[in-house]
Order: structure tokens, then C-alpha cells, then sequence
């Protein structure tokens, strides 16, 4: 038996500078650490599941339960190495191929 | 199709960094259908002349534009004084609750429309009795999210304890509260969405932090263009 289904937020990056996926992760995983903590965040199964640098759109994965959480820790994102950004959410979908349809869009 | 509206953003032509075009745009495509700016100081002895002039230059963004001023005066009097002189032509009129006294004046005047906090810790003048005076004048409370995104660590923790007392008194009280962004660059803007994610931080239901970024402050708006 599943004890969590996954989700799939789609954001896009709103800044001036350019940013690596690893560069997505280590801003994500610090504020997920800093608002919600260690046990907060293992909880979130969070995982980036990828990231263009060309169009500056990601896609995120987390469990159901997660999902509001998650949209708190990229709001609370305020820069990374520095450089100013928004991570704006696009949408969350069940599906990888429906998170996908949000870029699409 | 819901309004969204972000009542508190400064641009360069008051303190902050962004131009208003700047402001705007990111606003437009975070999904806001207007933004409050905050850049007229009544120290800088506002004339109608020079806020219809800044008003004219918000005509041609992309969404509407509204002016905000902040009486930040310790005193009531002087405050009353400047609300008097610019109240027929200014949208949004918000009153900085330096103390006990400002915070009761404000409360209870319906020419007023938001009460701000400039620190953290003047949060705690939100009790039971401030709370009962909103409700009845239809003014509403602003928590700006902007202290949450700038401190870290025990700042942050401390920041995030106050504003949840203050958010859960003013629920309590059926009182009107207003989630603004408080931005003053470009990058310091968040989506309608985003602002309600920010309010769950503060145990605000989801729904409810909506309505703080749509309903409440279109509110506002709307009781100054039908005061009956």
C-alpha cells in the first residue's frame, strides 16, 4: 500500500541571473531546512525532478501532504549565491507529463 | 475571475529600488490586477499637483495603479491634520501604529483605511479591545510578509511567533486583515498565491489568506470609491 502519492509543482524562476539545478536544490533544501527544519523536511520526499537554465522553468516532486508546504518554502526564497529571484509557482499536477503541460502553457 | 491586489510596494520615486514600471510588470505577471505604491510621504509635504503628476505616470502600466500614504506621525493630532488635507485624493491611507494612542485613533476612524506596524514587537498592541474598534469601523490590520522573507534563524522565529498571535487575534476578532508583499525591489514581490502560501506560515487557513490578498483590500478600494 502507497502511504503517500507524489505531486508535481511547476515554478519558474524570475530573476536577472542564471542558476544551475544544483544551484535550485541547495536554495530550496536551505529554506525547506530553515522554516520547517530536518524532520519537516524528510517528510517532503522533495526531489527536483528537473530544471531548465534556458527557460528557467523547474519541476518539483513532493507527497500530497506536502504540497502546501513546499509552496511556503519557494515563496520564503529570496536569493540564491546572492543573486535576487521570485520562484513563482505555475501550477501542481498528479503527473509528470500534466506538470509538464504547465510549462507548455 | 478573482481580483488580486498587493496594497503595499514602493518604488524608486519613493524608497525603493525598482522603477514603478518595474514594479508593475512583475506584479502583472505574478498574477496581481493592481498594486497599492507607498511612495508619497506627507513629509514630503504632499501637493495634489505633484500626486496627480505620479498618478498620471501609473496610468500607462500594464494594471492599475494606487496611491498609498503613510501617516507616520507619533502624534494624533498631526496626523488627523494630514489625513484631513489628503484624504479626497489619495486611494489608500494607512496609519502607523507608533503607539497605543495612534493605534486607538486609527482604529476607530473610518477615514482611515489600514493600520501598519513599522516594527515587529508593535504587532503586540493587537488585542482584544484594537480588534473590537476594527471590526466595527471596517478597518482592516496589513501584515506585510516582508519581515518573514528578510530575517533568518531566531529572527525569523521570533518574527513568524508575533505575527501569528497578531494574525490569530484579528480572526478571532472578525476583523479585516490585508496580506501585502511590502516590497520595495522587483525581486521582493509575491504572487497572490505565494502571499496566501506565506499566511499558512502564520496558521492562516489557506482560504482565508486568499481572502486577505483579494477580497479584503478590494474592499478597501471599493468603500472609498462608494463611501455610502
Amino acid at each position: 500500500m502507497k502511504l503517500y502519492r507524489n505531486r508535481y509543482i511547476v515554478f519558474r524562476i524570475i530573476s536577472d541571473s542564471s542558476f544551475s539545478a544544483d544551484n535550485i536544490i541547495h536554495g530550496i533544501w536551505r529554506t525547506l531546512l530553515s522554516l520547517f527544519g530536518e524532520v519537516g523536511g524528510s517528510r517532503t520526499n522533495f526531489w527536483l525532478i528537473e530544471y531548465s537554465q534556458e527557460n528557467k522553468h523547474g519541476i518539483l516532486r513532493c507527497t500530497h501532504t506536502s504540497v502546501d508546504m513546499m509552496k511556503s518554502v519557494l515563496a520564503a526564497i529570496t536569493e540564491i549565491n546572492g543573486a535576487p529571484l521570485i520562484a513563482h509557482v505555475l501550477g501542481v499536477s498528479g503527473t509528470i507529463k500534466g506538470a509538464r503541460r504547465f510549462i507548455q502553457e | 475571475m478573482t481580483v488580486y491586489l498587493d496594497l503595499n510596494v514602493s518604488s524608486n520615486l519613493g524608497g525603493g529600488e525598482s522603477t514603478p514600471e518595474e514594479m508593475a510588470e512583475t506584479s502583472r505577471i505574478l498574477g496581481f490586477s493592481g498594486i497599492g505604491f507607498s511612495d508619497f510621504s506627507p513629509k514630503d509635504k504632499l501637493k495634489k499637483e505633484k500626486l496627480r503628476k505620479v498618478r498620471d505616470a501609473f496610468s500607462n502600466l500594464p494594471l492599475r495603479a494606487y496611491t498609498r500614504v503613510n501617516l507616520d506621525f507619533e502624534s494624533v493630532t498631526k496626523n488627523r491634520k494630514v489625513l484631513n488635507r489628503i484624504r479626497s485624493f489619495v486611494d489608500i491611507v494607512a496609519v502607523a501604529c507608533l503607539n497605543r494612542r495612534v493605534s486607538v485613533w486609527a482604529a476607530r476612524n473610518a477615514d482611515v483605511d489600514l493600520l501598519y506596524f513599522p516594527e515587529i514587537k508593535m504587532y503586540k498592541q493587537v488585542d482584544k479591545a484594537l480588534v473590537g474598534l476594527l471590526r466595527d469601523s471596517g478597518n482592516a490590520v496589513e501584515i506585510s510578509v516582508r519581515p518573514i522573507l528578510l530575517s533568518r534563524g531566531l529572527r525569523r522565529a521570533n518574527t513568524l511567533g508575533i505575527l501569528r498571535s497578531a494574525a490569530e487575534m484579528v480572526r478571532r476578532g472578525h476583523a479585516t486583515l490585508v496580506l501585502t508583499s511590502g516590497a520595495s525591489t522587483k525581486f521582493e514581490l509575491r504572487s497572490p498565491r505565494a502571499l496566501a502560501a506565506l499566511g499558512s506560515l502564520l496558521d492562516i487557513p489557506y482560504a482565508e489568506a486568499k481572502e486577505a490578498v483579494s477580497t479584503n483590500p478590494l474592499k478597501i478600494i471599493e468603500r472609498r470609491d462608494d463611501p455610502d
